[in-house]
C-alpha cells in the first residue's frame, strides 16, 4: 500500500522544512513546518485500538456433510480508537451462509466488546481448522500506526458424509438367493468370546454377561451394562473404494470421490448397524486399509478414516488391492463392493490397455474367491457415473456424456460375465438408496 | 457512499491544487540582473507571469496532468505528480519572503518579486498542503471502500466507518489548522507586545511570581491538612 507513512517520516519531513526554513529566514516555511508538526502529533496521539482479546466457539465440532455451524466471537477491546478489521480465514471447502467472517467496527474510547457471530455451512466431509481470528486496528487517521494479531484459538471442525437412506431398503422384499447360513445375515446365532460391544441390560440377559465395572464406571443407577459378543456364522462386507485423481471430476464438493465416499459411509452404517463385520480398502491411494471389525466403534473409525481420504495421482489399480487383502477375505468370506469410475477406465484404442485391464483383473480375482460356486459371495460394482458431472450445460456436453456411457456398456457386458453385479448410479440424477434400491429389485439380489 | 463519489471528490481536490498553485506563481515574479557579467543586455527576465490568461492555463494545465496521472496510475501516483507539478509553482512564492538572501552572496542576484504578503503566501502554501492531505485521505477511503465491499462486508457497517473516518480526517486537518493558526496569532501577539516584555522589571517579576507560587503551595498543604484532620 502506498498510504502507510509512518510518524518518523512526518518527523523527518519537519525537520527539513525547519532547516530549511531557518537557513533561508523564510516566515512561511516556518509555518508549515508548524502545520506539519501540530499534523503528525495530532494524527500520532490518537492512538489505534488496543488490548484486544478474542474469544471464539463454534457450535459444533462435528456435523454432517451440509450442516451448518455457528462461530461466536467475543472481541474485547481495552482502549484506543479507529477502524478494527477482524478476520476469520475459512476452509476453502466452507461457505458463509449467514452474516460474515470479516468483520469491521469503529472503535470509540473506552472498553467495548464486540459480539459477533456467522453461520458457515459445510459441503464437503473432512477435517477442517479454523485457524485463529487475525485483528488489525488502524490509526483513526492517515493510518499513522497500527495494531495488529490473532487470538481466539485454533478450532477443529469434523465433517462426516451424510447417510443416505440405505436404512428403508432394510423393509424391501426380494426373494433370499442364498440357502446357506454363512451367507446371510444371523442375528441369533451362538455368541463366540469375541467381545463386540457394551449394550444396555435388557430382560432375560444371563447374569454372568453384566459389565459390573463398566456399569459402575456409567454412573447410572437406573441401567446395567452387559457385553455383547459375536454370534457365529455372521456375514461380512468388505469395500475397495477407489481414491484415484480420476474420480474428482466436477468441483471439490460435487464429484464421483465425494460421491463414493458418501455411499460407502452410508453402506457401511447399513451393515454395521446389522451386526456385520465390516472391511474396507481405499485403494489408489495411501488412505489404505481399514482393518475389519464390527459394532458402532467400527464405524466411527470407517467414518474417521473416509474424512481424511484426498484424491491421489496414483493409479495401481485393485489388484494390489485385493492381493494386499486376500487372507481376511478368505477368511470372512465377505460380500464385496467395488466403488470406482467405469469411465475412467475405458481402454482408448490408442494407449493399450489402460487401467481397464487392472479392474477387470482385480474383479476377477474377487470373484474368484470363496472357493464353491454356490457358498460364494457376490461382488458388487458400484459404477459411480463421472460422465454426469462433465455436462456443464453447454450444447453439446450432455450428448458427450451419453457417448461416454454408451463406451463403457461393453465394459460392464464383461464385467458382468466375469461374475460382477454392477451398479450404475448417476448421483445427479438420483440418490444412492434409489439406486440400490432399482438394482435390488432389478437382481432380486437383497439378503 | 459509493466510490463515484469519492473519485470525483478526488478531481475536485486536484483541480483545486493545480489552481491554488497556478495562483501563487502568477503573483509572484523571478528574473536576475547579470550585466555584470554579460555586459548591458545580461538582464534576465523571467516575468512572463503577466501574460493575460496565464492563470486559467496554468491552473488548467496542471489539472490535466494530475487527473490524468491520477487515473493512468490508478491512484498509485497522485500524490507525488502533484507535489512535483505544485511545489516548484509556489516556490517563488514562499522564496520571495527569504530574510537571508544567499543568491547575493554567491554573486548571483537574483530578483524576486510579489504582490502577496508573508500571510497571505502561508495560507495558500497551506492550504496546498491541507488539499495535498484531504486528497490523500479521499483516496484513502475510496480504497478503503472498495476493499469493504469487495469482502462483502455489511453495507451499513462500511458506510458508519467511512462516515467515521472521514470525520476523523477532517477532525485532525482541522485541529491542526487551527493548532497553527493559533501558533501564527501568538507569534503575532508576541512581536506586538515585544517592547512592553522587554521593559519589565524582571528582577520584580522572578521574585513576585516565585513568593504568588510559594504562597499558593502553602495554601494547599494548609488545606489538604485540615481536610485529613477532619
Amino acid at each position: 500500500m502506498i498510504f502507510t507513512a509512518t510518524p518518523g517520516r512526518w518527523i523527518a519531513g519537519f525537520v527539513a522544512l525547519l532547516l530549511t526554513a531557518m537557513a533561508l529566514g523564510n516566515e512561511p516555511l516556518l509555518t508549515v513546518s508548524a502545520f506539519v508538526l501540530t499534523f503528525v502529533l495530532v494524527a500520532a496521539l490518537l492512538k489505534p485500538a488496543h488490548g484486544v482479546t478474542v474469544e471464539r466457539g463454534v457450535s459444533r465440532s462435528t456435523c454432517w456433510v451440509g450442516d451448518e455451524v455457528d462461530v461466536r466471537r467475543v472481541v474485547t477491546v481495552e482502549g484506543g480508537i479507529g477502524p478494527l478489521f477482524i478476520y476469520d480465514a475459512i476452509p476453502d471447502e466452507m461457505q458463509v451462509e449467514r452474516g460474515n467472517n470479516y468483520q469491521v467496527v469503529w472503535k470509540w474510547p473506552g472498553r467495548r466488546i464486540y459480539d459477533v457471530t456467522y453461520t458457515l455451512r459445510c459441503p464437503k466431509r473432512g477435517e477442517f481448522a479454523l485457524r485463529e481470528t487475525e485483528w488489525n486496528a488502524e490509526s483513526p487517521a492517515f493510518r499513522m500506526g497500527r495494531h495488529q494479531g490473532t487470538g481466539g484459538g485454533e478450532q477443529h471442525v469434523a465433517i462426516v458424509p451424510r447417510l443416505v437412506g440405505v436404512q428403508r431398503l432394510a423393509n424391501a422384499r426380494a426373494k433370499a438367493v442364498s440357502l446357506y447360513p454363512n451367507a446371510d445375515p444371523s442375528k441369533i446365532g451362538i455368541a463366540t468370546t469375541n467381545f463386540q460391544e457394551l449394550r444396555p441390560y435388557q430382560p432375560g440377559d444371563p447374569v454372568r454377561s453384566i459389565n459390573w465395572k463398566a456399569s459402575a464406571r456409567s454412573g447410572r443407577s437406573d441401567s446395567l451394562l452387559v457385553n455383547k459378543y459375536e454370534t457365529e456364522g455372521r456375514r461380512a462386507v468388505w469395500l475397495f473404494l477407489d481414491g484415484a485423481s480420476y474420480m474428482e471430476v466436477g468441483t471439490t464438493i460435487a464429484n464421483p470421490l465425494e460421491q463414493a465416499l458418501e455411499a460407502a459411509s452410508a453402506i457401511g452404517h447399513f451393515y454395521l448397524s446389522r451386526g456385520y463385520t465390516l472391511g474396507a480398502y481405499i485403494y489408489n491411494n495411501t488412505a489404505g486399509f481399514l482393518s475389519p471389525d464390527m459394532g458402532h466403534k467400527q464405524f466411527r473409525r470407517l467414518s474417521q478414516k473416509l474424512l481424511t481420504v484426498r484424491a491421489e495421482p496414483d493409479f495401481r489399480g485393485l489388484r494390489p488391492a485385493v492381493e494386499w487383502s486376500r487372507h481376511y477375505l478368505a477368511r470372512l468370506q465377505p460380500q464385496t463392493i467395488v466403488l470406482t469410475r467405469l469411465d475412467a477406465h475405458f481402454a482408448n484404442p490408442e494407449e493399450g490397455e489402460g487401467s481397464w485391464g487392472a479392474l477387470l483383473e482385480g474383479t476377477k480375482k474377487l470373484a474368484s474367491m470363496g472357493g464353491n460356486m454356490r457358498l460364494r459371495a457376490p461382488v458388487w460394482l458400484v459404477n459411480v457415473g463421472g460422465h454426469a458431472y462433465l455436462d456443464r450445460g453447454e450444447r453439446f456436453e450432455p450428448s458427450a456424456s451419453e457417448m461416454l456411457q454408451w463406451e463403457t456398456a461393453p465394459m460392464g457386458r464383461e464385467l458382468r460375465r466375469a461374475g460382477v453385479s454392477l451398479l450404475d448410479w448417476n448421483p445427479i440424477r438420483e440418490p444412492f438408496a434409489m439406486a440400490l434400491h432399482r438394482h435390488l429389485r432389478l437382481s432380486r439380489m437383497l439378503r | 457512499m459509493k466510490t463515484p463519489i469519492f473519485f470525483l471528490m478526488e478531481v475536485g481536490f486536484i483541480v483545486a491544487l493545480g489552481f491554488v498553485a497556478a495562483y501563487l506563481f502568477v503573483q509572484s515574479m523571478f528574473g536576475g540582473d547579470f550585466s555584470f557579467r554579460f555586459g548591458p543586455f545580461g538582464f534576465l527576465d523571467l516575468t512572463v507571469n503577466s501574460m493575460p490568461g496565464l492563470f486559467l492555463v496554468m491552473g488548467g494545465l496542471v489539472a490535466f496532468l494530475g487527473v490524468a496521472a491520477h487515473i493512468a496510475s490508478a491512484s498509485a501516483s497522485t500524490l507525488r505528480v502533484m507535489v512535483i507539478l505544485c511545489f516548484p509553482l509556489a516556490a517563488q512564492a514562499i522564496l520571495v519572503h527569504n530574510r537571508l538572501d544567499w543568491a547575493f552572496f554567491f554573486d548571483y542576484p537574483f530578483v524576486w518579486a510579489t504582490r502577496m504578503s508573508a500571510i497571505e503566501t502561508t495560507i495558500g502554501v497551506l492550504l496546498l498542503l491541507v488539499l495535498l492531505l484531504a486528497l490523500r485521505g479521499t483516496i484513502g477511503l475510496r480504497l478503503l471502500d472498495a476493499a469493504l465491499e469487495g469482502r462483502g462486508v455489511d453495507r451499513a457497517e462500511w458506510l458508519t466507518l467511512l462516515g467515521d473516518s472521514a470525520a476523523m480526517v477532517s477532525m485532525v486537518l482541522g485541529v491542526s489548522i487551527g493548532a497553527t493558526l493559533g501558533l501564527l496569532a501568538i507569534a503575532g501577539t508576541v512581536s506586538f507586545a515585544e517592547p512592553l516584555i522587554l521593559r519589565l522589571p524582571w528582577m520584580v517579576l522572578t521574585t513576585g511570581l516565585g513568593a504568588t507560587a510559594l504562597m499558593a503551595a502553602a495554601l494547599i498543604l494548609w488545606v489538604r491538612t485540615q481536610a485529613r484532620d477532619e
